[in-house]
């Protein structure tokens, strides 16, 4: 996997501005819909089954990450904390880059053994949290 | 004359007249192993290969060919979809989902501006519906498990039972079954007024470079693209929700060849419109 910094050709796709733009706006959409004390729609997987699906306890570690309360959003789901960690990060790389019309950073070979050691590590970090979830929740209300 | 589509490294450079491209290439702006495509081609082909541009050993002589690179590189037209009479339903089903979420720049530069509505609509169609029933199904299965533990159950917030309880559970299952019979009249009437919207925004904002045409288009290859992802259980609806936000921008500033922050200003204000007046339609709902 090869990494390069380099600037946008003219007419070139600006994926930093679409992402930062479809972050933000959902960002502020949902919390909005916390603000005015909206419905969440409840996990129809563990109302039948009793067991937390895989995204169970993320409305939760949000809510906890807006209070700055740190320990539990890492414990109502780890995943959804660092994914909310990653969007964070790469929202503020974009807009950087995309204000100060910086060199955007760009993955230009991803050989097929990397590929599949990237997917396999996904799964596996899904399926972990996912067992996690089960573990630490499955008698929590 | 048609104009001349070019891509270098799966990148999408833009379309432009033979004299523009003679120029660029004379100038160095473009290579001649860049791919090029134009109306009426079975596939792309190296730019040096063009009969109506200076001859190859002219170019090679600006910039030379690399030996490795064969004269012609097998690329399918794109999206696939509208080559299924050639290469079969499936593999074009297949296909085009596959173009338009790995590779949604490429796909829409290439796209046909005015190719019809039928191709787009009855894609979104064969993907969208079954992705649709399959939701409903979801849905009324959950209502089935919830309905009567609603009145007992302290995990439901009053507000939650308000909105799961409004209605019966038989009439909820009649709801959702007529939402399964005239989920194709729903979804072609959804892809006209969507994309109405979408195009309606982008004159507002002066991004409608093409037809009402190609606004549909990009719009139902979108969205029934991504309706697969509403097969995955729990979490597909907020996946491919963004997803579509994403793939809509990237299609539209490709499709009508204009720059990123118009296309992510008109989706944006129209997925803020729509999830503000879902909000205020639930808020009216609750009890103050």
């Amino acid at each position: 996997m090869k990494f390069q910094f380099r600037h946008l050709r003219p007419s070139e796709t600006d994926y930093e501005l679409i992402g930062a733009g479809v972050l933000i706006t959902s960002g502020l959409l949902l919390l909005l819909w916390l603000k005015m004390a909206l419905p969440i729609p409840h996990c129809w997987f563990r109302a039948c089954t009793g067991i937390p699906c895989a995204t169970c306890g993320a409305t939760h570690s949000l809510a906890a990450l807006i209070n700055q309360n740190w320990i539990s959003a890492v414990q109502w789901n780890p995943l959804c904390f660092v994914a909310v960690i990653a969007a964070g990060v790469f929202t503020l790389y974009a807009m950087t880059v995309v204000i100060f019309r910086l060199p955007r950073l760009r993955i230009t070979a991803v050989d097929n053994t990397t590929a599949l050691v990237l997917r396999i590590l996904a799964v596996a970090i899904f399926l972990g949290n996912w067992i996690y979830l089960i573990a630490t929740q499955a008698h929590r209300p | 004359m048609n104009k001349i589509f070019l891509n270098r490294n799966r990148q999408s450079l833009g379309q432009f007249t033979p004299e523009e491209v003679a120029a660029g290439l004379k100038s160095g702006k473009f290579n001649p192993t860049d791919l090029a495509w134009r109306e009426g081609m079975e596939a792309w082909q190296l730019l040096s290969s063009f009969d109506d541009l200076p001859p190859v050993e002219e170019l090679q002589e600006i910039m030379p060919l690399p030996d490795e690179i064969s004269p012609v590189i097998e690329e399918p037209m794109v999206p696939a979809w509208e080559r299924r009479a050639e290469i079969g339903i499936f593999r074009a089903l297949a296909q085009t989902v596959k173009q338009v979420m790995g590779n949604p720049a490429f796909t829409f530069a290439n796209l046909k501006r005015e190719g019809g509505i039928w191709s787009p609509l009855s894609f979104l169609l064969i993907l969208g519906v079954p992705a649709f029933i399959f939701t409903a199904l979801c849905t009324g299965l959950f209502q089935i498990a919830v309905m009567p533990l609603l009145s007992s159950n302290p995990i439901f917030t009053n507000n939650q039972k308000l909105i799961l309880g409004g209605n019966t559970l038989k009439e909820s299952m009649v709801m959702l079954a007529w939402q399964m019979v005239l989920s194709p009249v729903i979804y072609t009437v959804f892809a006209f007024i969507g994309s109405a919207l979408v195009h309606s925004l982008l004159l507002i904002m002066g991004g409608a470079k093409e037809s009402y045409e190609t606004t549909f288009r990009v719009f139902c290859y979108t969205v029934g693209a991504l309706s697969v992802l509403l097969f995955i259980p729990i979490c597909g609806g907020s996946i491919q929700s963004i997803w579509v936000l994403v793939v809509l921008c990237i299609g539209l500033k490709e499709a009508h060849r204009i720059d990123t922050g118009r296309a992510v200003l008109t989706v944006l204000s129209l997925a803020m419109l729509c999830v503000l007046y879902v909000m205020l339609s639930l808020h009216s709902l609750m009890p103050q």
